[in-house]
């Protein structure tokens, strides 16, 4: 009833100063009503910014290997291949298959296949008299690749060659991060017990820097563009996926 | 431009931004992969050792991300009363994915020492469709009592 009765009364006249605060009144909570959406708005993009962030930082993490830290202690070579042994060359010379692998210190495929494929392509082929195979280093990805190259070119003027050159793949380490520095080089070398004046008079020297740049020009000119490249009796370049696959190839080489 | 032009462009981004990763993926899991290259910048760098983030490649983190952000795209035109917040998150996922591609293309330059042209090709998507949506985010904060319905 009241405000009934209240509704029928005619409103008294408002006084200009009235309206006036009315206003401000409106404007203020208008103002502070878009400063609550810009505050929101803006907590909103922090949020969103930071947890971008921590997602970024979190996935650098995951994927920085072992950028920063120094490289592992270094680790002895393998056991020695039983098998006929001559400069880069291993097996018989009759043998009616040859394999070349042209191979990077450095290329982590070229270590993979180091350790999941070499022992069991000697065993199966080598050692049995079916396959000769050599190494030919082609250092492209680097200082350390060339360095150590060098440094089992080093170790064949003492005949171990292979023995280094398995110590070298055994003992990856990123890329040119300090897996392959001097110093690493000369514990591997001392691991096999070569003679370290005459390793360390090869390296200073660098009597094998010109071996070593021939043989990346040679691989170039043979149109060889990646690593671990593998010819079978001169025949197409082949890649390197597991074992399996290259035991067929050579296999197919044999004509079996 | 309108919104419909803008959440066109947005998928469209999209789409090419999943074509690429899926491209990078396929690549990444090719059996004859397992090579360094002189000259196939993008072999080298999908074997590198900075190809995996634990146990996944990056490209499959990738595709996965373009999927969720071109998933976001469509469902956004639908969702007039949150667009404010899915173009927040699109823009956040694209800041994100532009820093880690930076990253990645530092590791590329300085690193691994060679350049997959697909990575740069989804570098530059996703700094395109960045630009985009940091656009729209502007717009939308600026006009904030005609456009801002959600927050």
């Amino acid at each position: 009833m009241a405000k009934q009765s209240s509704r029928n009364q005619p409103n008294p006249p408002r006084s200009r100063k009235q309206d006036v605060r009315d206003a401000k009144r409106e404007q203020a909570r208008l103002q502070a009503e878009k400063q609550a959406k810009q505050r929101k708005q803006l907590m909103i993009i922090g949020g969103i910014g930071a947890l971008a962030l921590v997602v970024v930082i979190a996935l650098i993490l995951l994927n920085r290997d072992d950028s920063g830290s120094a490289a592992p202690p270094v680790v002895a070579a393998p056991a020695p291949l039983d098998v006929p042994m001559q400069g880069l060359t291993l097996g018989s010379p009759d043998a009616p298959v040859t394999v070349v692998e042209y191979g990077d210190y450095q290329c982590p495929p070229c270590g993979d296949f180091a350790r999941n494929g070499f022992h069991p392509l000697i065993d199966e082929f080598v050692a049995t008299g079916q396959v000769q195979f050599h190494y030919i280093p082609m250092s492209f990805l680097g200082d350390e690749s060339i360095l150590a190259a060098e440094a089992a070119l080093c170790a064949n003027t003492q005949g171990q060659f292979w023995p280094m050159h398995e110590s070298i793949f055994s003992n990856q380490f990123g890329r040119n991060q300090g897996g392959f520095s001097r110093s690493r080089l000369e514990q591997m070398a001392s691991k096999l017990e070569l003679d370290m004046d005459a390793f360390r008079s090869c390296m200073d020297n660098g009597d094998q820097r010109g071996a070593v740049s021939n043989y990346a020009a040679t691989a170039t000119q043979n149109g060889v563009s990646s690593t671990p490249t593998f010819i079978i009796n001169n025949g197409e370049p082949e890649g390197w996926s597991n074992y399996a696959a290259l035991r067929d190839l050579i296999n197919s080489a044999l004509g079996g | 431009m309108s919104r419909r032009t803008r959440d066109l462009i947005a998928i469209g981004l999209g789409f090419l931004s999943v074509a690429i990763a899926a491209y990078l993926t396929l690549v990444h899991y090719e059996e004859e992969l397992l090579v360094c290259s002189v000259v196939s910048g993008c072999k080298t760098v999908q074997s590198s050792e900075y190809a995996m983030v634990g146990p996944a490649p990056v490209a499959l983190l990738g595709l996965l991300a373009s999927l969720v952000m071109l998933g976001i795209a469509i469902a956004r035109p639908r969702l007039p009363e949150m667009r404010f917040t899915t173009t927040a998150v699109l823009a956040g996922m694209l800041l994100a994915g532009l820093l880690y591609l930076g990253y990645l293309t530092w590791l590329e330059l300085f690193v691994i020492e060679a350049i997959c042209q697909w990575c740069v090709a989804y570098l530059i998507v996703t700094l395109l469709w960045f630009g985009h949506e940091a656009y729209d985010l502007r717009a939308m904060f600026v006009t904030v009592d005609d456009d801002f319905d959600d927050a």
